[in-house]
């Protein structure tokens, strides 16, 4: 009686502490709640019949769905995307939104400046305030285009640190691997390491906020961990490493890989799907990068045209009008160009805008392959349709024209080699670069200087007339011109685009977020209705067991009565 | 069914937050006024509102263009006021002056007035607006629209090529000046003075100026007789480059005029440009230095009005002509076309008959063209003492015969050179053709019925000075006739501004009207809406406040 009522005092003690461990882990992230499992001593038989034996402890086991423990991953991947996602998109929102920093107004004031010169052509104080406006405009389009650069720093900072997160959470799972490993060789059968266990769910966890990643169970209670669409995190007790690295054609974007002993980096940028870092990618590609280049057509939409017009023109002093904006592609600087790393040495391309095809100006990027000796291939990245073109007279122009259109830009090869690849973005610097090429109001071109002699026949006339005011009227008018996007929008059309493309991206992420972040509460209610620890509960058990405990003393207090009765008796 | 402790009190702090968020976003939309803070609050709506915004910015641009054309434009009106003013006095003057007997001190006196005014006229035609640009130069604002050229001796026009306009609205443009060429220069004119053939065609045009110089200097005992001129149609104030270096090259042209003989001989020269082969002609002046060099000693001479090249013979009247050809860029660039010419005029008094002779005569005839037998005698003389008598004694058939009977007498006799008649005019017209200022012709009566036939009274005269100054009092009336209608188109763009800017105003009301629709916050629903968000905010805080305080550890 006495041994039968010692396994049950060590039983409730065990449960007595099991409890004791629930309640002070009531706080802990991703802590399951455990229960001691009894079962039944064997039997004896003792002749008239089986005597039970007591109570024997046969598992410490954690309340744990399987099931549920993967939806709660998944979940948080998916939240993480979009949750990352989105508040990315409102910084872009915000500073779309600003009125101290939006274009509308800085291209409104503008033409009213050209207006206002126009109907005072002789007049060098209103000339100077449309030189201060030009200064004002280009500064915006940079200010805005500074901010879109502040938030790029900010995601590659942010990727460092994810990669190197991601990094820190994987040795973790190797090591925990290892540690389970062990621990499960210590035992024989069902028992299990439940705090390890818990442990290394709740890296997994951490870790599916940060990228997607799928886990499939191997030897002795490890686990392998695979990012994305199958890279390799961990294998049993190894972890690979998560870098980033300059992206080879972009050298402002980084690129993320894994890197392998021998140093090698495998980019698997495209193979991220879930995680705050593809809703950091996903916001670069989608919003930032498009947003930019957006911005920058608008801005070389305006460079052109005015430029195109103001060369017709002659100034105050008689002069022909020259450039009135600068920039990459717009005046003598020509648009960046990244050539591959395997490209021919001294094959170049020359990229610049063209003057006669402004409306076609577009925010995507371009790839330019050599494919023959004489043949080429450009393909808009965006959706990836591509065109043919051949070498005409220097320039690369579509075979098959006027069917296939070059995005309003020219291009002029040297030395190129079958196989040299080149990634054009006509946009992408636009905004940054756009400058005033002018800084003497006397050079402002707003006379025509045309006329028409008595035979009908036109003329120009070779020094200043200072009261025409002709092509200052030309120049007023490109405000209304739809010259933007194959002439369907103007300039503020233009600029509507932009906003509303990150207006609505945003909105449609913010909804999908909050759609996100309802189904992952879903998920953690569930998990924490199977897992979590109720105080309530913990405290009712405590009272059943100490009672139990309690009954169980008692047990031996009876037996100790027993034998000294027993023992009075004999002596 | 159960719930962990920590999830329990997850899901009340959840709550809260969203409530918080809620209320925090109705704060921003009351802070603002606005109830699209950023372009995710509502992104077709956002760019409605850009598009609308521009809308209006463009129609307030327009308003202040009108604002400025209509400034100008009053300008231009009180200038023509004044202008008008000025005619008025002039012809009170003219009037005055054709009223005979008239001493030479009136004359003098009314010759200064006449100054003056034509210096206020000068004025009017170079005033200039709050900028200081001259409102009759068009594009070459910057000068003034009339000087006077000492080398031509009259005033001439120094503006530019085209009056400028603005854009009052979409494709709407208002000129907010006229060209002082349109105004004040080029106005019909029935004086000789004015008188010469270009291409055969008479021109008769001159401006007001020359007008009130001729009155003036008519006044003076002097008159002007014109002489064969030709003018190039371009603006070549800048000059052109000939150089053998510039993109034109060399050209060269030939001027055919009157050598002065007054036989009808000429002269012909051909000119090259340019005259040293690196010269550059900066200026139209330097262009007519050079081609003056070529000219000189052949009774012609180049010159420009400061901008348009003219060509002249150096002779005066009747006998002045002058011929431009060639094939060479110089007459495209300069605006001639070859073969045009000019011929000059004589000056002279005249006087016509008031009837028409019929031919061929009626018969029978109320007064009979059949001289013989009734031989009509009259006497035609000049005030210098030079007379003839013709005698008309036979039947003339049409009117080429008694002219020609006219004529017979004329040859030969002391009037030949002084007075003529003209070969085809009927009614018919005797003309003086000496240019002095004793130029007059004078019509007696002897005996017979001519003077009766054609209406002549007996001692009409004509005289230069009253041909002259009547011409001035016709020519001031259509230059009356310009500025009236001048004043008619000022008056009707006005009106086309206002009715823009009316039409403007209303487009812009109802835009901002939409606009606000669709920018600004509805406070009263906002506001019900926070008091609501509010409520529940607080009810989340209580509650969750109540459920924390419940557990089973506060009852062991």
């Amino acid at each position: 009686m006495l041994s039968t009522a010692i396994t049950g005092l060590q039983a409730f003690q065990r449960s007595l502490e099991t409890t004791s461990h629930n309640i002070s882990n009531v706080n802990t992230e991703g802590y399951s709640r455990q229960r001691v499992d009894l079962a039944t001593s064997k039997e004896q038989m003792v002749g008239s019949g089986y005597l039970g034996r007591g109570v024997s402890i046969v598992n410490i086991s954690r309340s744990y769905d399987q099931f549920i423990t993967g939806q709660l991953r998944s979940s948080t991947s998916a939240f993480g995307d979009v949750d990352r996602y989105s508040e990315l998109a409102a910084q872009v929102d915000d500073i779309l939104a600003d009125p101290t920093v939006g274009m509308a107004p800085a291209i409104k004031n503008f033409f009213n400046a050209v207006n206002d010169s126009t109907d005072d052509p002789s007049s060098l104080p209103a000339r100077q305030v449309l030189l201060s406006e030009t200064d004002i405009l280009t500064s915006r389009f940079d200010t805005i285009n500074a901010r879109f650069k502040q938030i790029r720093e900010q995601i590659n900072t942010d990727m460092v640190v994810m990669a190197d997160e991601i990094t820190g959470f994987a040795t973790s799972i190797a090591d925990l691997n290892i540690q389970i490993a062990n621990a499960q060789g210590q035992t024989t059968g069902d028992q299990q390491p439940n705090d390890l266990l818990d442990k290394r769910d709740q890296v997994l966890n951490q870790l599916s906020e940060l990228v997607d990643i799928s886990v499939v169970a191997s030897s002795s209670n490890m686990i392998n961990v695979f990012m994305g669409k199958g890279e390799v995190l961990v294998l049993d007790g190894t972890a690979q490493k998560v870098v980033t690295q300059t992206s080879r054609l972009d050298s402002t974007a980084l690129d993320v890989g894994v890197e392998t002993n021998t140093g090698f980096v495998n980019v698997i940028t495209n193979q991220i799907s879930g995680g705050a870092l593809a809703g950091t990618l996903r916001f670069r590609a989608e919003i930032l990068d498009p947003a930019q280049q957006r911005l920058g057509s608008v801005a070389a939409s305006i460079a052109m045209e005015f430029n195109k017009v103001h060369e017709l023109g002659y100034d105050l002093d008689g002069v022909a009008g020259g450039l009135f904006f600068q920039g990459d592609g717009m005046g003598s600087d020509a648009i960046p160009v990244s050539a591959d790393v395997s490209n021919s040495v001294g094959s170049a391309i020359t990229v610049m805008f063209d003057k006669d095809e402004i409306a076609n100006i577009d925010h995507s990027d371009y790839t330019l392959e050599v494919t023959g000796v004489t043949t080429y291939k450009l393909t808009r990245e965006l959706d990836n349709s591509s065109i043919d073109l051949t070498l005409t007279a220097g320039l690369l122009v579509p075979s098959n024209s006027p069917t296939d259109q070059l995005p309003g830009i020219t291009i002029t090869p040297s030395s190129l080699n079958v196989g040299d690849t080149f990634l054009i973005r006509p946009t992408y610097t636009a905004a940054s670069t756009i400058a005033q090429n002018i800084t003497d109001p006397r050079e402002i071109a707003l006379a025509t200087n045309a006329a028409v002699d008595s035979a009908g026949n036109p003329y120009v006339i070779t020094g200043p007339m200072p009261g025409d005011n002709r092509n200052g009227l030309d120049l007023a008018a490109l405000e209304h011109k739809k010259g933007m996007m194959g002439e369907t929008a103007t300039f503020q059309g233009g600029y509507g685009l932009v906003v509303s493309e990150v207006g609505v991206l945003t909105s449609s992420a913010n909804i999908a977020s909050a759609a996100q972040e309802t189904l992952l509460n879903n998920a953690k209610d569930s998990w924490s209705n199977v897992s979590g620890v109720n105080l309530d509960e913990e405290a009712a058990n405590l009272i059943k067991f100490q009672q139990s405990y309690q009954a169980a003393a008692q047990m031996i207090s009876v037996s100790d009565t027993l034998f000294n009765a027993l023992i009075g008796a004999v002596s | 069914m159960r719930i962990s402790t920590s999830w329990a009190q997850q899901l009340g702090v959840n709550a809260m937050n969203a409530q918080q968020v809620n209320l925090s976003k109705t704060q921003m939309q009351l802070s603002s006024g606005l109830r699209v803070v950023t372009p995710s609050d509502d992104p077709a709506a956002s760019v409605s509102i850009l598009s609308l915004q521009e809308s209006i910015d463009k129609a307030t641009q327009y308003q202040d263009n009108i604002s400025v054309v209509r400034a100008r434009l009053n300008i231009e009106e009180g200038s023509l006021g004044t202008a008008e003013s000025i005619l008025f006095r002039a012809k009170e003057l003219t009037v005055q002056a054709l009223n005979a007997p008239i001493t030479t001190n009136d004359r003098l006196a009314i010759k200064s007035e006449i100054d003056q005014l034509l210096e206020q006229m000068v004025g009017v035609a170079n005033t200039q607006n709050a900028n200081g640009e001259f409102i009759y130069s068009g594009d070459l604002s910057t000068t003034p629209a009339v000087i006077w050229d000492t080398a031509i001796g009259s005033y001439v026009f120094q503006g530019g090529v085209n009056p400028r306009t603005l854009d009052i609205a979409a494709e709407r443009r208002v000129a907010d000046g006229d060209l002082a060429s349109a105004v004040f220069f080029n106005i019909d004119s029935i004086s000789q003075e004015a008188n010469t053939t270009v291409n055969t065609v008479e021109v008769d045009k001159r401006s007001v100026f020359d007008t009130l110089q001729s009155l003036s200097k008519a006044l003076a005992g002097q008159f002007e007789v014109p002489e064969a001129k030709l003018t190039g149609s371009r603006f070549m104030r800048y000059g052109v480059d000939y150089s053998t270096g510039g993109t034109l090259g060399a050209t060269s042209f030939s001027l055919t005029a009157d050598d002065g003989s007054g036989t009808g001989s000429t002269n012909t020269v051909d000119v090259d440009l340019p005259a040293v082969a690196t010269d550059v002609y900066e200026t139209i002046d330097e262009v007519v230095a050079a081609i003056n060099l070529q000219l000189a000693g052949n009774n012609m001479e180049a010159r420009s009005n400061g901008n348009q090249i003219e060509f002249a013979s150096l002779t005066k009247g009747e006998d002045s002509s002058i011929e431009i050809t060639g094939a060479g860029s110089f007459l495209t660039d300069f605006g001639f076309a070859s073969g045009d010419s000019s011929k000059g005029v004589d000056l002279g008094a005249s006087i016509i008959a008031t009837k028409t002779i019929p031919f061929p005569p009626t018969v029978p005839l109320p007064d009979s063209l059949a001289y013989f037998g009734k031989t009509a005698i009259f006497e035609l003389n000049d005030e210098a003492g030079h007379k003839k008598e013709i005698v008309l004694n036979a039947d003339y058939a049409d009117h080429t015969e008694l002219i020609t009977a006219i004529n017979t007498q004329i040859t030969g006799s002391p009037i030949e050179g002084k007075i003529e008649i003209d070969a085809t005019a009927n009614p018919i017209e005797f003309r003086s053709i000496s240019s002095g200022t004793g130029a007059s012709v004078q019509i007696r009566q002897v005996t017979g019925d001519f003077l009766k036939n054609t209406g002549f009274e007996s001692g009409d005269t004509g005289r230069v000075f009253n041909q002259t100054a009547n011409d001035v009092l016709a020519d001031l009336d259509k230059v009356l006739d310009t500025f009236l209608k001048t004043r008619t188109t000022v008056g009707a763009r006005m009106r086309a501004l206002d009715d823009q800017e009316l039409q403007s105003e209303k487009f812009v009301l109802d835009i901002k009207s939409t606009l606000s629709d669709i920018k600004d916050l509805d406070y009263a629903e906002a506001i019900g809406r926070f008091n609501i968000e509010q409520t529940a905010l607080q009810a989340a805080q209580q509650a969750f406040s109540r459920v924390q305080s419940l557990s089973l550890f506060n009852f062991l």
